[in-house]
Parts: structure tokens; C-alpha cells; sequence
């Protein structure tokens, strides 16, 4: 049982990462009045380009340097289109979205030659830290975990920290609710937009490197598999607040390990992988209630 | 919704040209010459006539994908849902033409629309209830159906309930009675050689019909007043809120009964049955057409006429180059992004010729 406990656990914080990464930070974008859909493209472009790079330099760490760079990139063009282009944002995040998938099999087989996934390259190990590790069951949970898992935990907090006491989370803030009177208090709204949307990007572009060379060691075509929503709903879940949101990255986490588990069961595969999106639809609509979203949500200024 | 097209046609073509322009550097990536890949892209598939029936029957699910997401967004949905829908009819359709052997094919085509009709309007309304009656997004719920229907699909197929007794990953096979003869076997079944390879069948048709009613339907009747009344403002109709509401769902249920047998073409007549996966993403290429023809019924078929070329283009890429087949699903999509883009690149340029007018007049002074 407690075997059970700590294994389910272990994966469903190893797996949850992926959504408080990428959650947090485009909860940002967000807060600052964007809507944000791009998230599933950017994770997997930058998870392709930071299986592009492993497997060039050798280093995972450059693989991870250079996703977080390719996410940037990736959300500034997206910043551009909807903060200065004033575009329509659902479908202009839809259509970043469909590129992201058709670039990167594209340039799978350009680059490998291969239709289906790269081979395997050097990924970032898992670290066990010492003493904490040995603490029973929730060390085994929590502290033996790839170094983004606690990089995660720490960006978490610090989220957290920007967003309520500094002026720039509260510029944010003020620019997703009422953009017109932020403005007249000399703030300049499409500067706080670019910049949440970077951080967005660069979280996204850690969440698309962890996915690739951290929980797994290659690129699979289309391995985002709709995470890129279901960590959007985790925003809505969160009701935009990082702590909050980092709680409802752990439900889905703990729907997604609980998945995984279930695969070795008797119960259909197909069946069982139907599951996440399931309880996503269920828990948008029944307990969410009266979505929060920043006043200015989509409106471009 | 309302989604910004450029005014003049101008733009539409330039956001063409510069979708064109970087899809040129992303084939230099690969080493091949934009040139040839462009040719075999467009040229190719209006070579002859015969392929340029394919290109027909290439663009009918496209056509209907693009229609049903037009008449969703005219309520101010956005049903992303179109895939799920599509994939759902196909699969109901499939079933219910293993049925019933002696019902002649007038009767039985037409049933088995209707089913799958009511199946994909079904999976259509689903995510609109979850939005007026609990608030849930559509933009979110309508995507995991997307997924759910997919894994259903696969579970239902390799799970052994529906499967065909020697090959893997598919449906029996339908029906002779159920069946849409192609052009290619109508021609062989009259003597006749001159459609050899054409897989156009009637669903081209019907697909046509359907973009004039729903082009009547929105144009030209009551209902259809309504909901545009809905959509364009949606927070002045609230003072009507149930009748808003009861428009908003007949919407997508309409919506995705029109998805529900986007894919007839290909269910009852190339594959007879479903095989796992054969839609290439049918439901979110119909969204692009959609755009392409500015939200308007008959713009549906000079974009999806696009597309079609493109896809079916795509066939003699592959066949003469080495680049891959995803290339026209990433000028597609860039085809979009300066779709909606151009707006911006529209009011800038007006911009400009304003200034330079004044100027000269500022000169002449």
C-alpha cells in the first residue's frame, strides 16, 4: 500500500509539473488580459527544440536554455499578434497552435528523418536530496524528482510573490481589469501585456523541455497530447491565483498518474486514456461555477 | 464573434503571398527548390480535369467543417468541437450501414445521414449545455471532446466491439446498399475508362446544397435573423435571454449535425467503414477555410477550393520531392496568422497614404 502510495504520488507531482509550469505562467498572460490558448503549441515546439539541441550538443542543460528561449520567441509573436496587431485572439491561438504541430513534424523528419519520434538523447537526471529524501513516503514523493521539479516549487512561490507585492504584479493586474484606467495613470499597457506574455512563454518553453528531456528522453510527434488545455483549465481551476493553481496542476496530475496506473489493469488502454479529458470537461463545468477571468480578458488596447 | 477579415481583397491575397514567401524558406530547410514544391502544390492538381474532380472530392469535408463552424460562430459560439463531431457521425454512420441489407440505397443513405446527423448534434450540443447552463467555456470543453471522441473511437474499433474480423484498426466493411459509388467505379461500370481514379461521389453534391440552404438559412429567413441578432449582441439580447439561449444551442446542434456527416464522402464511399485515424484533422482545417471565406457561406467554397488544391497538392509534393507531407498543414496555418493579421497591416498602410496625402498637399500649399 504504501509502495502504491508513494508511486502514485511520485508521478502524479512528476506529471503535475508540466501543468504548474506551464499554468503559472500563463497565468500571467492572463492576469494581464490575454487570452492565452498558445500553450500547447509553444510546449511542444520548444519541446522539440530542446530535443533538437540535446542531441547536437550533448548537454541537456542547453536543451533546456534553448526551449525556454524558443518559448520566448514563440510568445512574443504571439504578443505581437494580439497586444499590437489587436487580432483576435481565440483564433490567432488556434492557428499558433496548428502550426506548432505542423512545424514540428515537419522538421522530425527534416532534421531525424523520422515520422514518429527522435531517438533517445541526454536528458536531465533525476536528483534524490539528501535527508529530505529519506523522509518517509513524502520523501519518496517530493524530494526525488528531476532538479525542474524543484526549480517549479521555487518559480511557484515566486509567482506568487511578484503577482500580490510587487508594482509590477499589481501593474498587471490593473492592466487585465481596466486597461483604460491603468493607462491613465501612466502605466504603459501593452509593455506590461509584452512582458507577462514572455513569461508566459519562457514557463511554457521550461514546461515543453521538461516534457521532452526531462520526464521522457525524446521527441514524440505531438507529444503535447492536449496538456497544452488541460493546463489552461488549470488556470480557470485556479481561478487565476498561483497558489491555487498550482493545487489544480496536482489534480490533474493526480487524474494523469492514476491514468497511467490504470493501463496495467484489465480496464480497456483507450478507455482509460480518455480519462484526463473526461475529468477536465467535468471539473470545467461543475466545479468552477462563474468563471473569475480578469475583467479585460481578449480585449486588445 | 466577430472576426476581423481585411477589407479589400487585396490583403487577402498579400497574407496568400507572405504565408507563401516563408513557406519558401521552410523548403530551402529541407534542401528542395520552393519552385518545383509550388508547382506540384498548385499547379499539379488543376492539371486535369480528373484531378481537379479530386480536388472536388478532396474539398468536401472541408466545405462542410468550414459551414458548421460558421453557423456556431454566427450564434457567438466557437465550437472547436468540429473533429469530435465529424469523427462521431462517421463512426455512427459506419455502424448503422452494416444494418440492414435490404433497404434500397435511396432510403438507406438518406437514414443513415439523418443518424448521423442526430449524433454529431448531439456531441454538439453537449459542450453548448455545459456553457449556458454551468458556464463552462466552450473553447475548453469542445477541444477534450475532441479527445474523448477520438479515444472512444479507438477503444470501440481495437476494443474488438466494432472491428473488422481480418484487419486491424478498422471498421466491417458497409453495406453494398449503403455504399457511394465513386465516378472512377461508375465509369468502370458502364464501359467507360475516362474517370479512372477520380473518388468523387455524390457527397460533393450534397455538400453544395448544403452551403445554399444554410446560406438561405442565415440570409434570408426569420431564424436566421435571430441569430445573427444573437451574435452580434449577445449582451443587449439578454432582456430575451431564453430565446438567446434556445438560438445559442439550435446553433451548435445545427453546427454539428453539419459536421456529423462532413466525413459521408469518405466513410460511405473510398473507405467503406472508419478506419482509426483517417481524418487529418478535417474538423480544424475547417475552421481555416472558414476564416479563408470570411464567415460567409459561399466564401466556404472558394476556400475550401484552396484547400482542397493545396491538400491535394500535397499528394505530387510527396510523389516528387522529398519534402514532407506537414508542409501544407504549416502554410495553412501561416496562410491564417496573416489572415488575421492583415487588418493591422491594412489600417497601417492607410496610415501612411494619409500622411503622404498630406504632405503633397502641404507641398502644393
Amino acid at each position: 500500500m504504501i509502495e502504491f502510495i508513494e508511486s502514485v504520488g511520485a508521478s502524479t507531482i512528476r506529471i503535475a509539473t508540466i501543468y504548474i509550469l506551464a499554468a503559472t505562467g500563463s497565468n500571467f498572460a492572463e492576469k494581464s488580459g490575454i487570452l492565452n490558448m498558445t500553450i500547447e503549441g509553444n510546449m511542444l515546439v520548444s519541446a522539440f527544440f530542446a530535443v533538437l539541441v540535446s542531441y547536437h550538443t550533448g548537454s541537456a542543460l542547453l536543451g533546456v536554455l534553448a526551449a525556454v528561449i524558443i518559448g520566448i520567441v514563440f510568445s512574443a509573436f504571439y504578443g505581437f499578434t494580439a497586444i499590437t496587431a489587436k487580432a483576435d485572439q481565440m483564433i490567432s491561438s488556434l492557428a499558433f497552435n496548428l502550426f506548432a504541430t505542423g512545424i514540428t513534424a515537419y522538421l522530425l523528419i527534416t532534421f531525424f528523418g523520422s515520422a514518429g519520434a527522435t531517438p533517445r538523447v541526454a536528458a536531465v537526471p533525476e536528483v534524490a536530496i539528501p535527508l529530505l529524501s529519506e523522509i518517509p513516503i513524502i520523501g519518496k514523493i517530493l524530494f526525488v524528482q528531476s532538479p525542474i521539479v524543484y526549480l517549479c516549487f521555487a518559480l511557484v512561490a515566486a509567482a506568487y510573490y511578484v503577482l500580490y507585492h510587487t508594482k509590477f504584479g499589481i501593474r498587471v493586474i490593473s492592466v487585465g481589469e481596466h486597461p483604460v484606467a491603468a493607462s491613465t495613470v501612466g502605466i504603459n499597457v501593452h509593455k506590461i501585456r509584452y512582458m507577462s506574455m514572455l513569461i508566459a512563454g519562457a514557463m511554457a518553453g521550461l514546461a515543453g523541455a521538461y516534457l521532452s528531456i526531462s520526464l521522457s528522453s525524446q521527441f514524440v510527434k505531438n507529444m503535447t497530447a492536449g496538456r497544452g488545455y488541460i493546463a489552461l483549465s488549470t488556470v480557470i481551476l485556479g481561478k487565476h491565483k498561483p497558489i491555487n493553481v498550482a493545487l489544480a496542476g496536482i489534480l490533474f496530475g493526480f487524474c494523469d498518474a492514476l491514468q497511467i496506473r490504470l493501463q496495467q489493469s484489465s480496464v480497456p488502454t483507450q478507455f482509460i486514456q480518455m480519462l484526463p479529458y473526461v475529468v477536465t470537461v467535468i471539473v470545467i463545468a461543475f466545479f468552477i461555477g462563474k468563471d473569475d477571468n480578469p475583467a479585460a480578458i481578449g480585449q486588445a488596447y | 464573434m466577430k472576426i476581423r477579415v481585411p477589407k479589400s481583397a487585396v490583403f487577402s491575397i498579400l497574407s496568400v503571398l507572405a504565408a507563401l514567401l516563408i513557406g519558401a524558406v521552410i523548403i530551402l530547410i529541407n534542401g528542395e527548390n520552393p519552385v518545383t514544391v509550388y508547382y506540384c502544390m498548385i499547379v499539379q492538381p488543376l492539371s486535369s480535369v480528373n484531378n481537379l474532380l479530386n480536388v472536388f472530392y478532396v474539398m468536401t469535408p472541408l466545405m462542410m467543417t468550414g459551414l458548421a463552424f460558421i453557423v456556431a460562430s454566427k450564434a457567438s459560439m466557437i465550437n472547436l468541437g468540429l473533429e469530435g463531431q465529424l469523427l462521431l457521425g462517421a463512426l455512427a454512420a459506419a455502424w448503422v450501414a452494416t444494418l440492414f441489407p435490404a433497404l434500397p440505397w435511396y432510403l438507406y443513405i438518406p437514414l443513415i445521414m439523418i443518424i448521423a446527423m442526430v449524433v454529431g448534434a448531439l456531441w454538439g450540443l453537449l459542450p453548448g449545455i455545459l456553457k449556458l447552463r454551468f458556464g463552462a467555456s466552450e473553447i475548453v470543453t469542445t477541444i477534450m471532446l475532441n479527445y474523448v471522441a477520438q479515444f472512444f473511437i479507438n477503444f470501440i474499433i481495437s476494443g474488438g466491439y466494432f472491428k473488422h474480423p481480418d484487419i486491424e484498426q478498422r471498421t466491417p466493411y458497409i453495406l453494398e446498399n449503403a455504399h457511394m459509388a465513386s465516378l472512377s467505379e461508375m465509369g468502370t461500370a458502364m464501359g467507360i475508362k475516362t474517370f479512372r481514379g477520380v473518388q468523387l461521389n455524390a457527397m460533393f453534391i450534397v455538400a453544395i446544397i448544403c452551403v445554399f440552404l444554410v446560406y438561405i438559412l442565415l440570409e434570408k429567413t426569420k431564424w436566421g435573423y435571430k441569430i445573427n441578432a444573437v451574435g452580434l449582441n449577445l449582451k443587449a439580447s439578454t432582456a430575451n435571454r431564453m430565446s438567446a439561449k434556445k438560438i445559442m444551442l439550435c446553433a451548435m446542434a445545427l453546427s454539428g449535425a453539419i459536421a456529423g456527416i462532413a466525413a459521408m464522402g469518405e466513410v460511405l464511399g473510398t473507405f467503406n467503414g472508419v478506419i482509426e485515424g483517417f481524418s487529418p484533422g478535417y474538423g480544424f482545417s475547417g475552421i481555416s477555410v472558414a476564416l479563408l471565406g470570411r464567415s460567409h457561406p459561399i466564401g466556404i467554397i472558394l476556400g475550401g477550393l484552396f484547400f482542397g488544391i493545396m491538400n491535394q497538392g500535397m499528394m505530387y509534393i510527396n510523389a516528387n520531392t522529398s519534402v514532407p507531407k506537414d508542409f501544407v498543414k504549416v502554410l495553412q496555418t501561416l496562410i491564417i496568422i496573416f489572415i488575421v493579421l492583415s487588418p493591422y497591416f491594412e489600417s497601417k498602410w492607410e496610415k501612411f497614404r494619409e500622411k503622404s496625402s498630406h504632405a503633397k498637399e502641404a507641398k502644393a500649399v
